[in-house]
């Protein structure tokens, strides 16, 4: 099958005097469509940093991106955002559901930035509470909600543009392992259902829910 | 559009989460706008729309100037307006006026009252319709036609009260009956002060007098012709009267003015321009330091802006969500800035004496019209948009990325962003330097032109003008009288020290002026020949302790059959007769009599406009008799307590004489530079603004600064160091801040008064005493706004600093 993801030659550093600091090192990587791939390492190792990489936050790095044959590496910034909106839906380990936005206001947010009508937001952010059985708590602000449950917005959130690949940085890390089961479990039906998820996890019970491990040490891949 | 609405329902459940930083921002937008809609309200009176006269642009008034001095401006003589209103192909109607102060009767006490006699003309250029009744006709110009008067509407509402079958009654003026024919329309003023018009009546053989500088001159274009074509034409005119006229004409070009630049006096345009451009400092002051604030909050949710980006949210759409904010704020200012300007309205209205509003053209329409709201808008959202210009611009250059990792740090670092901040405020207070320091020496300027270098008190002293009507004063023999009877009876009011007569009192704003020639030299007709001319009575000097320096005085033997003299100033002498004495030496003024000097007057400075006392030849005003005239009466107490008696001294002299512009000497002075006073005292409040604003500016900055130092000051104490070391390190900054502004805005305020200095009288545009005050005054208050901050860096606990995140 052909790769929705690959990676040639990355490499990312920081300029610290004379010396550069190499945050990812010739990372050469690919990943197919529906895969579940989990990256694992020691800290600072670059995990997150590849995943914002593949997610296109970060754009100061070199070598070569294709997502679906079209090289990101060398699109501009418009483009390379019109392919993240199509493509892509992004979990954060801390969250970071806006603080002054409602539950239901927060799932609104990614599709307000896709053009999508408001009568039609509605119906998808509806759905989607209804879904994540979160109906409750849709005129809550973040605050006012647990970590797991925050979390579950968080995921609701990444998903509620239908992304096509779920880039995920430590979605368990805040939670408690009963928590972290729970969003483990939505991870493996969204995969089941044909997402290609990408996460980053230090733990090796969440890393066995994923079809693959890439191990990265010092901005490194390890040899699959 | 829903987008949109969603942007303003978030941004405003944003704003109201943090009132105390809205508010602030909210405040100083006020301030801005405010300021600046009231300012605005007062160029729109006075400068945009000062009289109600369609196509104002049109209207040009023309005077005459000597070619060495573009800023002259001089009556004409009516041989020049002849031959303009026959030759012009640039303007379809030339009109001319004189001043008239004609004494009102038959209505109670005698009144005094000024007005204008104009040419029928003068409808056509300024295109009115009376407010009631009719203009009068070209046929009424003629001598013993010109029994029509038209009122001005503010005397027809004051003296009249507003009494619709005004139109046919007689009325007398200066002893003449006129019949009242129309009122003119509301809010003009023009010629300015006139409240009444009447015809300008001469026998056609005074239309070629090319000697008598009398005559002010409006016109309207034609249309398709332009102002520089009218001052092509007008120059070829003036060369002609050059050539035909040698003696008065030579060096003397034409001067056309736009009427809008004239209408209320010659410096008022130049100072309403000063005053709009210290309004857009201010508001670009609050610019500044709302940008600042926004950057603080920009900064403070810089993960929020990054998790946006990351949700798919376009550069453009994080920066839309701040522009909705910062124009939802610079509304909210502009709201509160209506209010504010509504009450510096006030304050500003409190500010004009009731008797000056008639000079003042476009006064009455002073309030929150629509041009003034159109321009409160256009500030709040120029405000809106340039506040946010900063932290978009931050936004746009700065990588999000970062903010999404889970230590939160970004790797933009603190410098760059203390650097933006720190930069905006050092704009922010070299602006406001920039405003002080002008604000000071107008102040200052206001303060060294606010008295006479005069032995007696200004304060001790009454003054009143007397206009003796020409019906009832024919010659200058019953002027001369009626002068001498009422000096000797105001001589003899108990609590009078002295009484004098002069043409014109120094402070009082006019003066006559004429060519000098000297005995045995040619005549000279350029502006240096030029020199005041007083009639004075004999007791002037003493009264108003002006020294004489050298001769004698005039004395009562200086009479209309004795040979002629005159006092000249030291002014005059430095001048004329600069390697000896001008003493026995003999000068005429134009019209060829001879004086011979006998004495000489130390300098006084006529007009605060003078740069230097200008040269004066008094004259004796027993020989040189005028009709109009200041009394001048020194008092030993309260000069108001004599204002009756002195009514009573005039009215036993001439019961049918009215008194006019009675009022202590220092209330003259002080009426005389009621126009700097009021930008002096306007710019002072803009000042005082602009140092708030940038204090506010300061201690938003310093206790952001000292926010995200907190762990830094708390490991500083864990390593042992002394709270006071943190206070200087918080108040080093503050003054870094006061240093780099200083530099960058003194050479700025320096430029800017150089382009002001044709504005600033009795005081230097680079006023020592300014240039060093305002640093200090500022790096001091500057110093107090981080003392706040500082004393919470003194107060950092470690333990809670090095837990800090």
């Amino acid at each position: 099958m052909k790769s929705m993801i690959s990676l040639r030659n990355v490499d990312k550093y920081f300029q610290q005097g004379p010396e550069r600091f190499y945050v990812l090192r010739r990372v050469t990587l690919d990943i197919k469509p529906g895969e579940f791939v989990a990256v694992m390492g020691p800290s600072g190792a670059g995990k997150s940093t590849l995943l914002h990489v593949l997610g296109m936050h970060d754009t100061a790095w070199s070598g070569e991106y294709l997502f679906l044959d079209q090289p990101i590496h060398q699109l501009d910034r418009k483009k390379r955002l019109e392919i993240y909106k199509k493509y892509f839906g992004f979990v954060f380990q801390s969250y970071h559901l806006l603080d002054d936005l409602t539950v239901a206001e927060n799932l609104d947010v990614p599709l307000s930035y896709r053009d999508i009508k408001k009568s039609e937001r509605q119906a998808i952010v509806a759905d989607i509470l209804d879904r994540f059985r979160i109906v409750g708590k849709k005129d809550l602000f973040p605050s006012q909600l647990s970590g797991g449950q925050q979390q579950l917005v968080g995921v609701a959130r990444a998903i509620v543009a239908n992304p096509k690949i779920i880039l995920a940085d430590e979605p368990t890390g805040n939670l408690h392992s009963s928590q972290g089961a729970e969003i483990m479990e939505m991870f493996k039906q969204l995969n089941e259902e044909g997402a290609t998820i990408v996460m980053v996890t230090h733990s090796e019970t969440n890393a066995a829910y994923a079809h693959r491990i890439v191990r990265i040490v010092d901005g490194w891949i390890e040899q699959q | 559009m829903s987008g949109l609405r969603e942007d303003l329902r978030i941004s405003w459940r944003r704003l109201a989460a943090r009132p105390a930083a809205s508010a602030a921002a909210i405040l100083a937008l006020a301030l801005g706008i405010g300021f600046s809609t009231a300012n605005y309200s007062v160029a729109d009176a006075i400068l945009f729309h000062p009289l109600p006269v369609p196509d104002i642009d049109r209207v040009v008034v023309i005077g005459l100037r000597l070619e060495a001095s573009p800023d002259d401006f001089r009556s004409v003589p009516p041989a020049d307006f002849s031959l303009w209103t026959s030759s012009s192909r640039t303007f379809q109607s030339i009109a001319a006026d004189r001043r008239w102060f004609a004494t009102f009767t038959g209505s109670g006490e005698p009144l005094q009252v000024q007005g204008a006699l104009v040419n029928a003309a003068f409808f056509d250029v300024m295109q009115l319709r009376p407010a009631l009744g009719r203009f009068f006709t070209a046929e009424e110009e003629h001598p013993g036609h010109d029994n029509s008067i038209v009122l001005n509407y503010h005397l027809w509402e004051r003296q009249f009260a507003a009494d619709p079958a005004i139109v046919g009654r007689t009325v007398q003026l200066s002893g003449r009956s006129f019949t009242v024919c129309g009122v003119l329309p509301k809010g003009l003023n023009f010629p300015r002060g006139a409240e009444f018009l009447a015809p300008l009546a001469w026998e056609p053989g005074a239309w070629a007098d090319s000697s008598s500088f009398v005559l002010h001159v409006t016109a309207r274009l034609r249309d398709g012709a332009s102002l520089p074509q009218a001052r092509a034409e007008f120059d070829s005119f003036t060369r002609a009267s050059a050539a035909q006229y040698p003696a008065t004409h030579s060096h003397v070009t034409a001067n056309l003015v736009p009427l809008r630049e004239r209408a209320s006096g010659g410096h008022a345009a130049g100072y309403i321009r000063i005053l709009i451009a210290a309004v857009l400092f201010l508001v670009l002051i609050a610019c500044l330091n709302v940008a600042n604030l926004q950057l603080a909050r920009i900064l403070a949710r810089g993960r929020e802006m990054a998790v946006r980006a990351a949700l798919g949210a376009s550069r453009l759409r994080i920066a839309r969500q701040v522009l909705v904010e910062s124009l939802l704020l610079s509304a909210a200012g502009a709201l509160l800035g209506v209010l504010t300007a509504s009450w510096a309205l006030d304050y500003i209205r409190a500010l004009i004496p009731p008797e000056f509003i008639r000079f003042l053209p476009g006064w009455s329409s002073l309030g929150l019209n629509r041009w003034v709201l159109t321009w409160t808008a256009l500030t709040a959202a120029a405000a809106g948009i340039l506040s946010a210009l900063a932290p978009v611009a931050w936004l746009n250059r700065a990588s999000l990325a970062p903010s999404l990792h889970e230590s939160g740090r970004s790797s933009t670092t603190g410098t760059t962003r203390g650097r933006l901040r720190t930069s905006l405020v050092v704009f922010e207070t070299s602006l406001a330097v920039v405003l002080l320091i002008g604000a000071a020496v107008m102040v200052r300027s206001f303060g060294a032109i606010d008295g006479l270098d005069v032995s007696n008190d200004p304060r001790q002293a009454l003054t009143f003008r007397l206009s003796l009507p020409e019906s009832r004063y024919p010659g200058s023999a019953a002027a001369a009288r009626f002068q001498n009877d009422l000096l000797t009876r105001l001589q003899a009011l108990p609590g009078v020290r002295g009484a004098a007569i002069v043409s014109n009192l120094p402070g009082s704003g006019s003066a006559n002026s004429a060519f000098v020639t000297v005995e045995g030299r040619p005549a000279e007709r350029g502006p240096g020949a030029v020199s005041q001319a007083q009639s004075i009575s004999p007791s002037y000097f003493h009264t108003l302790g002006l020294p004489l320096v050298e001769g004698r005085a005039f004395n009562p033997s200086d009479g209309r059959d004795t040979a002629q003299v005159a006092i000249v100033s030291q002014a005059f002498a430095r001048r004329f007769f600069p390697a000896a004495s001008p003493l026995g030496r003999r000068v005429h003024l134009g019209d060829g009599n001879w004086l011979t000097i006998v004495g000489l007057a130390a300098d006084v400075l006529h007009d605060y406009g003078d740069r230097h006392p200008l040269p004066i030849v008094y004259r004796p005003a027993a020989q040189f008799t005028w009709n109009s005239f200041d009394a001048l009466v020194a008092t030993s107490g309260d000069p108001s307590s004599l204002a009756s008696a002195v009514r009573r001294a005039v009215h036993d002299t001439d019961a049918a004489q009215p008194v006019y512009l009675l009022r202590s000497f220092d209330r003259l002075l002080r009426d005389n530079t009621f126009g700097i006073a009021f930008v002096a005292s306007i710019l002072a409040a803009l000042g005082a603004v602009a140092l708030f604003l940038s204090l506010l500016g300061v201690y938003s900055v310093m206790a952001c600064v000292v926010a995200e130092r907190t762990r830094e000051f708390g490991v500083r104490l864990a390593l042992g160091a002394r709270r006071a070391s943190l206070l200087w390190l918080v108040l080093r900054s503050g003054l870094l801040i006061a240093a780099a502004s200083l530099l960058l805005g003194l050479p700025a305020a320096f430029a800017v008064l150089h382009l002001l200095r044709g504005f600033i009288f009795g005081v230097s545009p680079y006023d020592l005493s300014v240039f060093a005050g305002v640093p200090a005054v500022l790096s001091a208050a500057l110093a107090a706004a981080c003392l706040l901050p500082a004393w919470r860096a003194t107060r950092t606990d470690p333990i809670t600093a090095l837990r800090y995140e």
